[in-house]
């Protein structure tokens, strides 16, 4: 049954209606906020309150103006949005990722340690994540929307309300924003593990 | 082709999206100049690291705990139409005058005196401008006019191909 019968019944009184909505968008809404936001809680506590607001204003929907899902999508941009506002308000300090501990973080110069496939495959996610965090909004989004949602350049647009040509330059300027971020992290990495290096033969 | 066209283009180049001629503009360019070969390296390794992202699963109970919360929610109703809102406003306005011209805090003399006097401001303002038109030259006047009016209604279009999609989705009506 298409998204927009379904809002049609639930605004008839059939708010049972509203699951199958839930059951076929969340894992869109939710990996399209954990690309936007710092962790899967997070993600998923917003995607929550998506819907949630989505169901309070269902009836402004208009069906001849927008889909469901990029209305949907909106409403999780706009919680996104939000969401950093606070967290932006909040004092600053360097966060470790919910699934990163401290030792992670640090470079490992243990002469034995090998380079396992699975453990640089996380390092990667986390560091272009972390990268991701670090450009602006408007390019994280559409970066989000296109790697997390493998959305059309259409409807990156439709979504944000921008052309098409804005989210062509958007998603161009964002992946050059991140190699830039991702290039200065390296750079910070590859430092800090000359100085551990380095005292590390100062102790022998 | 110098390096901020190659840069222009770079996108386009790496999604193919560029005419024959266009890629062997830019890889001629690419084979002499350093910076911007460096620049589309990390570009592709950029694109092979996004598309490697990984997503995430919602929580178990996900969409338990939404229909849990909206349960406890009134079931929305359509929204009415904004021209009932209009229609009211405007009897309320008409409710207020009315009362206000009872109460004898207004009187419809001096309104109507009030009104016509802007009218006729207008009217000398009108008359002004058009003695100007044909003291200086007519068409002349008329040129200049039509130009202005061309002018607003070329930026009104511009403005409007700008700001479409953002009022499209005000429109739509995405709650903040």
């Amino acid at each position: 049954m298409p998204d927009e019968t379904l809002v049609a019944l639930i605004l008839q009184g059939d708010s049972g209606a509203f699951a199958p909505l839930v059951e076929r968008h969340k894992r869109g809404i939710v990996n399209f906020l954990f690309g936007t936001v710092r962790s899967t809680e997070d993600a998923n506590d917003l995607a929550q309150e998506t819907f949630i607001r989505a169901y309070t204003h269902l009836g402004t929907f208009n069906p001849q103006l927008a889909k469901f899902s990029t209305w949907l999508y909106q409403i999780a941009r706009n919680a996104a949005r939000t969401h950093l506002g606070k967290e932006r308000r909040r004092p600053q300090h360097e966060e470790l990722f919910e699934d990163e501990t401290l030792e992670q973080r640090l470079p490992d110069t243990r002469r034995e340690a090998s380079p396992d496939a699975m453990i640089l495959a996380d390092e990667e996610q986390r560091a272009v994540r972390a990268a991701l965090l670090s450009v602006p909004e408007r390019m994280r989004t559409a970066l989000s929307l296109r790697y997390y949602r493998h959305m059309e350049y259409q409807e990156i647009a439709d979504t944000m309300n921008v052309s098409l040509g804005n989210v062509k330059t958007l998603i161009h300027r964002g992946k050059a924003a991140l190699a830039r971020a991702l290039g200065r992290a390296r750079g910070a990495r590859d430092e800090s593990t000359q100085e551990v290096g380095g005292r590390e033969l100062l102790c022998l | 082709m110098n390096c901020s066209a190659c840069e222009a283009r770079l996108a386009a180049y790496l999604d193919g999206e560029l005419s024959p001629s266009e890629v062997r503009a830019v890889e001629m360019h690419l084979n002499t100049c350093a910076t911007c070969r460096v620049l589309t390296n990390d570009l592709r390794a950029v694109e092979i690291k996004l598309q490697g992202l990984r997503g995430i699963e919602p929580r178990p109970d996900f969409s338990i705990a939404v229909m849990a919360a909206i349960s406890a929610l009134p079931v929305p109703k359509p929204a009415r139409l904004r021209v009932r809102w209009f229609a009211g406003y405007v009897a309320a306005a008409w409710a207020l005058l009315i009362a206000l011209y009872f109460a004898r805090v207004i009187d419809w003399h001096h309104a109507l005196a009030a009104v016509a006097t802007e009218f006729g401001k207008v009217a000398v303002a009108g008359s002004t401008l058009v003695g100007v038109g044909l003291r200086l030259h007519l068409t002349t006047f008329v040129a200049a006019a039509v130009g202005i009016e061309l002018i607003v209604l070329v930026l009104g279009a511009l403005a409007l191909r700008r700001f479409y999609p953002q009022l499209r989705g005000w429109l739509a009506g995405a709650p903040a």
